[in-house]
C-alpha cells in the first residue's frame, strides 16, 4: 500500500475510503461494483464478483454484503436494480509504474466515468463492455494484494493466516502497512507485465474459451486470487448425494465446465465424466478410509490417517473439504497433519459423514485444525461427536484442547453448543454429588478444555457472576432448561455419544528425524 | 474494593482467579439481586470468527438468539445459518456404482495400502473412450479404415492400461510438454519404453491405440490432475495461482557440521550392516525351509516306493515275516527329533499311518538314549568279562612289582570321598589361593577328574623345601590320630588337603575324609606305617581350617620348589596336598613325581 498517493480523480488521498456512487447501466457494470439485488424478496447490497454471458444472457456472480460466501451465488441481470446507485470499487492504490500505464492507457479512452473506474478492469468479464476491453488488468485490490502474500512457510496451520483473509472495510482497511510494501508491489509490477503480454483487446468470449484460456496455463486472463472468489464446481455427486459446493476448491481447472463432478465415496477420486466414473467404481477396492479404525461403536467408526502416508486420500479429503470451509488452505501439503475420520457404515462400506484434522505437533496446542460435517450429514448432531471425540483424543494425551481459529460461523456455533452441554453437564453432577465448588480450571481440565475456552462459555451463557463480594457459577435456568430440552430429545430420538471406553489409541509418536524432514 | 462504585463493573471489580475454587448456584439463590441490572448484559467474547464474517447476518441473527435466551428470554424460534443444498440424487443406480461388497471384520480394522494401490489402473475411459473402443473392436482403426492387424478384441482394461502408458510415459518423459510445446513422443519411443510391467495385450494393442492416443492429446493430462508444484520453485506467480495447491513445505534447515556428518555416516553403516544382517538371516531361513521342503519330498518319495514295493508283494503274494509289511511302511530309524517335540508337549500334528497293527508308529522308534544306554551295558559287561579274566590270570600270584597294573581291589564300600572342611555355617569369606603363585594356580585349573590320591602320593608330592623348618608344615590337631608314637614331624601326619574351585569361582578348602590309610594303593610298598592307622578321620574345626589357610597362604615359597610341588588333579576341583615331608629326600620327591606322572 503506497502512502498517500495523491489522486488526482480521487478527490482526496486513499485513505479516505468512501466509495463513490452512481448510476450505472448494464454495459457499465463491472467487477468489484456493488449494486442492490433482489434476494429472497428483499432487496441485499451486493459485490459482483465475476460476469458471464450464459446462454446470450449476461449473468452476474454476487457476493451479499454481510452474508456467508457460501450464499454467494449467479444471478441474472433482472434481478439487479439498477434504478438505485451502484457503489464503483474503491480506488486503488497503485505504484507509479502503475499509474503511469493506466494513465497512459486512459487517454485513449473515452469514459463517462471518474478515470479511476478504470482501474479495475477485469479482462475475465464477459460482457461486451468496450471500455473494458483495452485496459490492462494490472490493478489488484486491496484484498487480492492481501491474499495473495504466502501463507508463513513454516507453520503447519491449516486454516487461512486470519490476518491475510481480513475482508476490506474492516480495521486494516485503510491503515498502511509499510512492512508490506515490497511484498506488493513484487506482485503488482508481475501482474503488470505479464498483463501487459498476455492481454490484447479482446472481445468477450464464452465460458468454453475462457475454460479453454484457464487450462492452457494463461491464469492471467483473470485476477487469479478473484479466481478463488467464484465457486468453480457447479454440483458434486458423492454416494447417494448430490450437492451444492460452498467455495472455491483448486479441483483441476477442467471441472469447471462440468456440470457434475463425480466424488468416489471411499477414495475421494474425483471425475469429470459419468463413465469415467463408472469405470473408476468397477475397479476401485476401497471400503473405508485407509487407516486403522480407532473407534467403533453402534452407529459410527473412527478411522486414523497419516497425512504422509496416505498422501492421495488426505488431499482428496482435502479437495473435498475445500469445497466446504471457506478458510481452510490448501497452500501446503497434507504431510504434517493426522486426519480423523468419522463413518456410518453399511453393507456397501464406510461412508465419510466427517472429519477434522489434527497437527501432529501443534504448537499452539490446538487439537483440531479444520473440521467438518459433509453437508449430506449435517443438522444430524455429527458435528458434536466430531468435537467430542477430538477432546477424548486430547483426555487421553493429557493435554487441554482447542480448536484452531479462526472459526467458521457454523464451526463457532457448533462448538459453542458442544461446550454449553458439557459444561452444564459437569456443573449439575457436582451439584448433585452435595459438594458445589469447582474452579474454571477444574472445569477445563474435567473436559480438556482450555480455561480460556471455559471462561468464554460461562461468560457467554452469563454464568459467571458476581455475588456477596465473590465470582459465583450460576446454573442459570435458561441454560438449565435447554439441557433439559435437550435431553427430552434425546430421550425420544436417542442419544449419540461418543464411548471412551471404546477408543483404542495411543497418542502417535513421530520421530526428531519424521520432523526435520517434515513428516 | 474497587473505586469504582458502579454496580455495572461489578464483574470486574475483583480478578477471577481461575485455580480458586467457585460455588455453584442456582439462579433463585443468588442473594443479592440489585445488580442485577448490570448483568442484563452479555460480555463480548472474543468467538474466535473472523471480524469481517462475525458481523454477517445470519450468525449474527444466532448468536443474539442465544443471548437473549442466556438472558432468559423465552423464544421459540429457532435461528440457524442456511446452506445451500444437499439432497439425495436422482436416478442414480448406487448399487450399481457402489456394490455392497462390505463385510465387518469382529475387530477394528487396520489397514495401510494406499489409494494407488486400492484403484487399479489410473486411466478411467470417457465417453469418447468408449466409442473408439467400439469401433477398434469392430475391426477399424481410429480413421474408421479397417485394421489391418490380426488382434480380435480388445477389452476395456487393456485399453486403459495402454492410455495410462502413454499418459504415464508421456509425462515422465516429457515433464514440461505444456509448456515447450514438445512434439508428442513418437511410437517408437513408447515402444521402447514398454516393458514386462505391462500386459502381452497391454504389447499387442498398442499400435492401433497410439493413433487415438495421439488424436486425444493435448496439453494437460487426459484425466485431469490437480496442479501440484513438483519442482521447488516459488515463483511469485505460482503463489498467486489459485489452482496450485499442496506445496512441499521448506525442510527445516539442520546444521551441517563435520561431527554431525560423521555421525550421519557411522549410523549409515550401521543401519547397512544390520540391514545386511537382516537379509542374510532371511536368506538363511528360506535356505532351511527349502531343505525341508526337500526332506519332505524325498521322504515321500521313500514312503510312496515302499507303499508300492508293497503292492507288489501283495499282488505276487509273497507274505513276509510277521510285521515285516509294516516295517516297510515305516522308517526304521526316524529322526529323533520326533520324540524330541513330544518331550515338549506340543505334539505337531502327525499323520498317522495305518499299519495294520495297532502299535503307534512312536513305539517302533529307537531312541538314541536306548542306543546309549545299550552301548554302555555292552562296554560295561566287557569290561567286567576282562576283569573276570584278569583275576582268573593273577590268582594266587602276587604281583609284587612296583606300580602293578592291576592294583588291589578297592573295597566298594568305603570309597574315597572329600569333605568339607568349614562347617557349613560358618561364613568365612571365599579363602585366598593357596598357592601364591600365579602359574601354579592356572595349573589348578587345569586339572582333569582322577580320583584321590593315595595318603603317600600326597606327601610325596606336597612339595616341600627341606629346608624348611617342620613346625611350619604341621598344623596341629589336623591328624586327627594323634594318640600316634610317631614324631609328630612324620610325613603321614600332614593332613590331606584340597583346594576345590566351585560354582562362581569360589574356593573351597576340604581334608580328606577318614579312610583306609593306603587302601588305594594297597600292594604299593609303603615305608608308612600306614596300616596301623585305621580309624576315621574328622573333619576340622573351624577354627583349625581357618590355621591352616592362614599357614598355607601365608608361608612363602622357596625358591625352585614350583616343579617339584605334587598337584593331583580331581575334575574342576583342584586338590592339593599340604603337608610336611619330613626327612624326605629331594631326590625321592622327583621319582614320585614323574611316577605318578607317566
Ligand atoms: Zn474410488
Amino acid at each position: 500500500m503506497a502512502p498517500r498517493t495523491d489522486h488526482k480523480d480521487g478527490g482526496g488521498g486513499s485513505d479516505e475510503r468512501e466509495p463513490e456512487k452512481g448510476h450505472a447501466t448494464l454495459a457499465t457494470l463491472r467487477i468489484g461494483v456493488k449494486a442492490m439485488v433482489q434476494k429472497d424478496g428483499e432487496k441485499r447490497k451486493a459485490e459482483i464478483l465475476s460476469m458471464q454471458t450464459r446462454k446470450g444472457r449476461p449473468t452476474f456472480y454476487v457476493h451479499y454484503d454481510e452474508f456467508n460466501k457460501r450464499l454467494d451465488e449467479w444471478i441474472p441481470a433482472e434481478r439487479l436494480d439498477l434504478s438505485q446507485e451502484v457503489e464503483w470499487p474503491l480506488p486503488e492504490k497503485s505504484d507509479t509504474k502503475n499509474k503511469q500505464k493506466t494513465n497512459q492507457q486512459s487517454k485513449n479512452l473515452q469514459v463517462p466515468e471518474p478515470t479511476k473506474s478504470q482501474k479495475r478492469p477485469r479482462t475475465v468479464s464477459t460482457m461486451s463492455d468496450s471500455r473494458d476491453a483495452s485496459a490492462t488488468p494490472m490493478d489488484l485490490s486491496e484484498e487480492s494484494k492481501r491474499s495473495s502474500r504466502r501463507p508463513s512457510m513454516t507453520g503447519g496451520k491449516e486454516n487461512r493466516d486470519p490476518v491475510l483473509t481480513i475482508a476490506p472495510g474492516d480495521e486494516f482497511g485503510g491503515t498502511p502497512q509499510p512492512e508490506d510494501e515490497s511484498l506488493v508491489d513484487l506482485v503488482d509490477t508481475q501482474e503488470a507485465a505479464a498483463a501487459a503480454k498476455a492481454a490484447p483487446p479482446h472481445l468477450p468470449y464464452s465460458r468454453e474459451e475462457e475454460i479453454e484460456k484457464l487450462r492452457t496455463g494463461g491464469s492471467m486472463t483473470q485476477n487469479q486470487t478473484e479466481i478463488s472468489r467464484v465457486r468453480n464446481l457447479e454440483r458434486i455427486q458423492m454416494g447417494t448425494y448430490e450437492i451444492e459446493p460452498w467455495y472455491f476448491s483448486p479441483y483441476p481447472a477442467e471441472f469447471a465446465d462440468s456440470d457434475l463432478v463425480y466424488i468416489c465415496e471411499f477414495c475421494l477420486c474425483y471425475f469429470g465424466d459419468t463413465t469415467q466414473f463408472g469405470r473408476h467404481r468397477k475397479k476401485c477396492t476401497l471400503l473405508h478410509p485407509p487407516g486403522n479404525e480407532i473407534y467403533r461403536d453402534d452407529n459410527v467408526s473412527f478411522f486414523e490417517i497419516d497425512g504422509r502416508r496416505q498422501r492421495t486420500w488426505c488431499r482428496n479429503l482435502c479437495l473435498l473439504s475445500k469445497l466446504f470451509l471457506d478458510h481452510k488452505t490448501l497452500y501446503y501439503d497434507v504431510d504434517p497433519f493426522l486426519f480423523y475420520c468419522m463413518t456410518e457404515r453399511t453393507e456397501h462400506g464406510h461412508h465419510l459423514i466427517g472429519y477434522f484434522s489434527k497437527e501432529k505437533e501443534s504448537a499452539e496446542g490446538y487439537n483440531v485444525a479444520c473440521i467438518l460435517t459433509l453437508p449430506q450429514y449435517q443438522r444430524k448432531g455429527f458435528g458434536k461427536l466430531l468435537i467430542q471425540f477430538s477432546y477424548e483424543l486430547s483426555k487421553i494425551e493429557g493435554k487441554l484442547g482447542s480448536p484452531e481459529k479462526p472459526l467458521s460461523d457454523l464451526g463457532l456455533l457448533g462448538y459453542r453448543a458442544y461446550w454449553q452441554e458439557v459444561i452444564v453437564d459437569v456443573l449439575i453432577e457436582r451439584e448433585l454429588e452435595g459438594t458445589p465448588m469447582m474452579s474454571v480450571e477444574e472445569l477445563g481440565q474435567a473436559l480438556a478444555m482450555t480455561t480460556n475456552d471455559v471462561l468464554h462459555t460461562l461468560q457467554n451463557l452469563n454464568m459467571l457472576r458476581y455475588s456477596a463480594k465473590n465470582h459465583v457459577v450460576v446454573l442459570t435456568e435458561a441454560a438449565v432448561a435447554q439441557r433439559e430440552k435437550q435431553r427430552e430429545k434425546e430421550r425420544v430420538k436417542g442419544r449419540r455419544v461418543i464411548e471412551g471406553e471404546r477408543l483404542q489409541w495411543r497418542p502417535p509418536v513421530f520421530t526428531a528425524a519424521a520432523r526435520t524432514w517434515n513428516w | 474494593m474497587s473505586t469504582r462504585g458502579t454496580a455495572g463493573r461489578h464483574v470486574r471489580q475483583r480478578k477471577l482467579n481461575t485455580k480458586q475454587p467457585l460455588h455453584i448456584l442456582r439462579e433463585d439463590a443468588l442473594e443479592d439481586t440489585y445488580d442485577d441490572e448490570s448483568q442484563r448484559n452479555i460480555p463480548q467474547v472474543e468467538t474466535g470468527v473472523e471480524k469481517g464474517e462475525e458481523i454477517e447476518f445470519h450468525l449474527q441473527a444466532v448468536i443474539n438468539a442465544a443471548n437473549a435466551a442466556a438472558l432468559g428470554a423465552k423464544s421459540n424460534q429457532q435461528s440457524f445459518i442456511p446452506t445451500p443444498d444437499a439432497v439425495k440424487a436422482k436416478g442414480v443406480k448406487y448399487e450399481d456404482f457402489y456394490p455392497k461388497a462390505f463385510s465387518q471384520p469382529s475387530t477394528y480394522i487396520r489397514f495401510s495400502s494406499t489409494v494407488e494401490d486400492c484403484i487399479g489402473v489410473p486411466y478411467c475411459m470417457s465417453e469418447s473412450d468408449v466409442g473408439f473402443l467400439g469401433q477398434l473392436n469392430d475391426g477399424k482403426d481410429v480413421n474408421g479404415q479397417p485394421r489391418k492387424d490380426k488382434l480380435s478384441q480388445c477389452s476395456e482394461d487393456t485399453f486403459e492400461e495402454v492410455m495410462n502408458f502413454f499418459e504415464e510415459s508421456s509425462s515422465r518423459l516429457q515433464p514440461f510438454a505444456n509448456v515447450d510445446n514438445a512434439p508428442i513422443l513418437a511410437l517408437e519411443e513408447m515402444e521402447r519404453s514398454i516393458d514386462d510391467s505391462n500386459s502381452v495385450e497391454a504389447h499387442q494393442w498398442l499400435k492401433p491405440i497410439y493413433q487415438f492416443w495421439v488424436l486425444r492429446k493435448g496439453s494437460r493430462p487426459l484425466m485431469p490432475t490437480i496442479k501440484v508444484r513438483v519442482l521447488d520453485t516459488s515463483s511469485e506467480a505460482d503463489d498467486a495461482d489459485p489452482y496450485i495447491c499442496f506445496r512441499r513445505r521448506e525442510v527445516r534447515q539442520t546444521r551441517k557440521t563435520r561431527g554431525r556428518d560423521a555421525q550421519v555416516v557411522e549410523k549409515l553403516k550401521k543401519l547397512r550392516l544390520e540391514l545386511e544382517q537382516a537379509r542374510g538371516l532371511v536368506q538363511m531361513v528360506a535356505q532351511r525351509e527349502q531343505l525341508n521342503k526337500e526332506d519332505l519330498e524325498i521322504s515321500r518319495k521313500v514312503f510312496e516306493e515302499r507303499r508300492k514295493l508293497k503292492d507288489v508283494k501283495v499282488n505276487k503274494q509273497i507274505i513276509g515275516e510277521k510285521g515285516e509289511d509294516e516295517e516297510l511302511l515305516v522308517n526304521q530309524k526316524p529322526a529323533p527329533k520326533l520324540k524330541a517335540r513330544q518331550d515338549t508337549g506340543q505334539r505337531p500334528a502327525m499323520i498317522r499311518i495305518r499299519s495294520g497293527g495297532d502299535r503307534a508308529p512312536e513305539n517302533d522308534l529307537v531312541q538314541l538314549s536306548e542306543l546309549q544306554a545299550e552301548a554302555e551295558a555292552k562296554l560295561q559287561q566287557q569290561i567286567e568279562s576282562k576283569k573276570e579274566q584278569h583275576k582268573r590270570w593273577n590268582d594266587h600270584w602276587a604281583d609284587a612289582t612296583w606300580r602293578p597294573i592291576t592294583p588291589p581291589l578297592e573295597s566298594l564300600e568305603d570309597p574315597p570321598r572329600w569333605a568339607p572342611l568349614l562347617f557349613p555355617d560358618t561364613a568365612y569369606p571365599s579363602p585366598p589361593p593357596t598357592l601364591p603363585s600365579e602359574g601354579s594356580r592356572d595349573e589348578d585349573v587345569e586339572m582333569t577328574d582322577q580320583s584321590p590320591i593315595k595318603e603317600e602320593d600326597t606327601s610325596a608330592g606336597a612339595a616341600v623345601a627341606d629346608f624348611e623348618p617342620e613346625k611350619v608344615f604341621h598344623i596341629p590337631g589336623a591328624f586327627p590320630i594323634d594318640d600316634d608314637p610317631r614324631p609328630s614331624f612324620k610325613r603321614d601326619s600332614a593332613p590331606a588337603c584340597r583346594l576345590r574351585y566351585g560354582r562362581g569361582g569360589r574356593c573351597y578348602l576340604e581334608a580328606r575324609k577318614k579312610r583306609e590309610y593306603g587302601a588305594i594303593s594297597a600292594g604299593v610298598v609303603s615305608d608308612s606305617d600306614s596300616d596301623d592307622e585305621m580309624d576315621d578321620w574328622h573333619p576340622p574345626d573351624a577354627e583349625k581350617s581357618f590355621e591352616w589357610r592362614v599357614l598355607a597362604s601365608v608361608r612363602p615359597r622357596p625358591e625352585g620348589m614350583t616343579g617339584e610341588r605334587r598337584i593331583h588333579p580331581s575334575g574342576d576341583q583342584a586338590s592339593m596336598a599340604i603337608g610336611a615331608s619330613g626327612g624326605q629326600s629331594r631326590g625321592l620327591q622327583q621319582q614320585a613325581s614323574a611316577g605318578s606322572a607317566s
